[in-house]
């Protein structure tokens, strides 16, 4: 059996007193798409930035690649942060967004050359901006930045994506299409995609494997399977009205305010 | 014309500063860009205190001034690593306690002749032939290092997390960026002054930011816009008899302020 590309045991990580992440246990496969969901402050974005080597943790083994996280070679792990508003008062026109993901392979010193424009062409071409490659990206919608800042992570050649929040941004129909770019990618590539969303609904009808994470990994499993009632409500549980639009998942329903 | 260059302290100023205005007009932009305005204030100020010091130490100032100003940036730059704070706050503290270690110093070496107003506001006249080696080696020196590392210096100024989750060593260069732009600040207080420097440090992008759509045009607009304000507020200043590093700084806030994109191509 293979190696998993991600792997998390018993993973903890604190703040000060508060535990924000505690006995995490996750592994991602090579070739596996899965996503983390959870409510907001359940500690998704945390175990990312532990994954990439962004924050230290307390206790627990975490491994990228087989390597120790932030240690991995450079221009494996390809990253889409939440959407960050302050770039866009950056002048830079989509095509060059793109042509950065090649920095990291290129090593320090060496310029961009035709072949890392015309991957960058492709990387654009794959998420759908050809038409855009020459528009800055100040004037480009939410959902179009997003799918540009995709096409960069992708220029990277990674084995491994890793995307937080990918679909913020995006209305229902271009949700659908974008999953449906990243299974593409999966499929055609090998590579694994590891992401955290909102909406487990329209996810799980993409992703391999889902896990819900609210300090503990409450649920670790094949997306299709019906999550257990009692899981949601630990995991989402006190006045979080959840919205699903797949009946994989969960009825509609609200919670419970017992916390 | 031909009369004010025949003294050899315009003619040193005056390439003097040129070298160093092209240098902040490529610079500018990663200081605009990543919000180090305020930090550039702060190491300004450390030359004060650096100055101060050299003054009580009977050393030259220039050594003691590159020392207390790198000291200083490295120093904000691990207090805002270590306690994940914003360059604002932490360069607010040490703003504040230069300037006043700087005064202690004075007070204690009673040396009365020393030329405060020079150092603040910046002394043309005072560049001799020593600066101006200083300058011609080491303005390139910090230029070469922002050519050699352009992209990964863009990459970081576009998107750190991305760039730090990718492999580009960003602390390692995030350092020797805040290193370069402090002995840039050092060589061009003698032309600028503590005070005035900043202005040149952001005018050059915050100009060309108003009028470019791509980096690389910000980059050789706001060259060019330092270049022209250097040259021009410091030809008005010795016609007007107006000091020059005021004027070239008036001069470049005037052209920020002027709504100039009516005329500009679309």
């Amino acid at each position: 059996m293979n190696e998993p590309w991600i792997h998390v045991r018993d993973l903890t990580v604190r703040y000060g007193s508060k535990t924000v992440l505690e006995k995490v246990t996750l592994d991602v496969m090579p070739g596996e798409m899965v996503s983390i969901v959870g409510p907001n402050g359940g500690g998704k974005t945390t175990l990312l930035k532990v994954i990439l080597g962004m924050k230290d943790f307390s206790e627990g083994e975490v491994r990228v690649l087989g390597e120790k996280p932030g240690h991995v070679k450079a221009g494996e792990v390809g990253y889409l942060p939440q959407i960050n508003r302050h770039l866009r008062d950056f002048p830079i026109r989509a095509r060059d967004v793109v042509l950065m993901g090649r920095f990291p392979r290129l090593g320090l010193l060496k310029r961009p050359g035709p072949a890392d424009r015309k991957l960058a062409e492709e990387c654009l071409e794959i998420v759908g901006m050809s038409d855009s490659a020459d528009v800055p990206v100040q004037s480009l919608s939410g959902g179009q930045v997003q799918r540009v800042f995709i096409a960069r992570a992708l220029a990277m050649e990674p084995k491994l994506l890793i995307l937080d929040e990918p679909s913020t941004g995006l209305d229902a129909v271009s949700q659908e299409d974008f999953y449906g770019t990243l299974r593409r990618l999966r499929d055609n590539r090998g590579i694994s995609i590891l992401m955290v969303s909102h909406d487990i609904g329209v996810v799980s009808n993409y992703v391999d494997k889902i896990a819900c994470l609210n300090r503990h990994i409450h649920y670790h499993g094949p997306a299709g399977n019906e999550i257990p009632e009692k899981i949601i409500q630990e995991v989402f549980g006190r006045n979080i009205q959840i919205l699903v639009h797949n009946k994989n998942c969960v009825t509609c329903r609200e919670g419970h305010s017992n916390g | 014309m031909a009369e004010m260059l025949s003294f050899a302290f315009i003619r040193h100023a005056l390439i003097g500063g040129v070298i160093i205005s092209v240098v902040f007009g490529f610079v500018s932009f990663f200081i605009v860009e990543q919000r180090l305005s305020f930090l550039t204030v702060g190491i300004a100020h450390a030359a004060f205190g650096g100055v101060a010091l050299g003054i009580l130490l009977g050393l030259s100032p220039y050594l003691t001034t590159v020392v207390f100003c790198l000291a200083v940036a490295l120093l904000i730059l691990r207090q805002v690593r270590k306690n994940r704070a914003d360059y604002d706050m932490i360069t607010g503290i040490f703003f504040a306690a230069t300037m006043a270690l700087g005064i202690i110093f004075l007070s204690l070496s009673k040396d009365y002749t020393f030329d405060i107003i020079g150092y603040l506001f910046g002394s043309i006249l005072g560049i001799g032939s020593s600066d101006l080696l200083i300058i011609a080696i080491t303005a390139p020196l910090v230029a070469l290092f922002f050519f050699l590392f352009f992209k990964e210096l863009v990459a970081l100024t576009f998107d750190r997390e991305v760039a730090v989750s990718a492999g580009i060593p960003v602390n390692m260069l995030e350092t020797w960026m805040i290193v370069a732009i402090a002995l840039l600040i050092v060589i061009s207080i003698k032309i600028i002054g503590i005070i005035l420097v900043t202005a040149f440090l952001v005018l050059p992008a915050s100009f060309a930011l108003k009028y470019c759509q791509s980096y690389r045009s910000v980059i050789g607009l706001g060259i060019l816009f330092s270049f022209v304000i250097f040259l021009v507020g410091f030809f008005l200043s010795y016609h007007f008899d107006l000091p020059a590093g005021a004027t070239i700084v008036a001069l470049g806030t005037v052209l920020y302020l002027l709504p100039l994109r009516r005329f500009a191509a679309k």
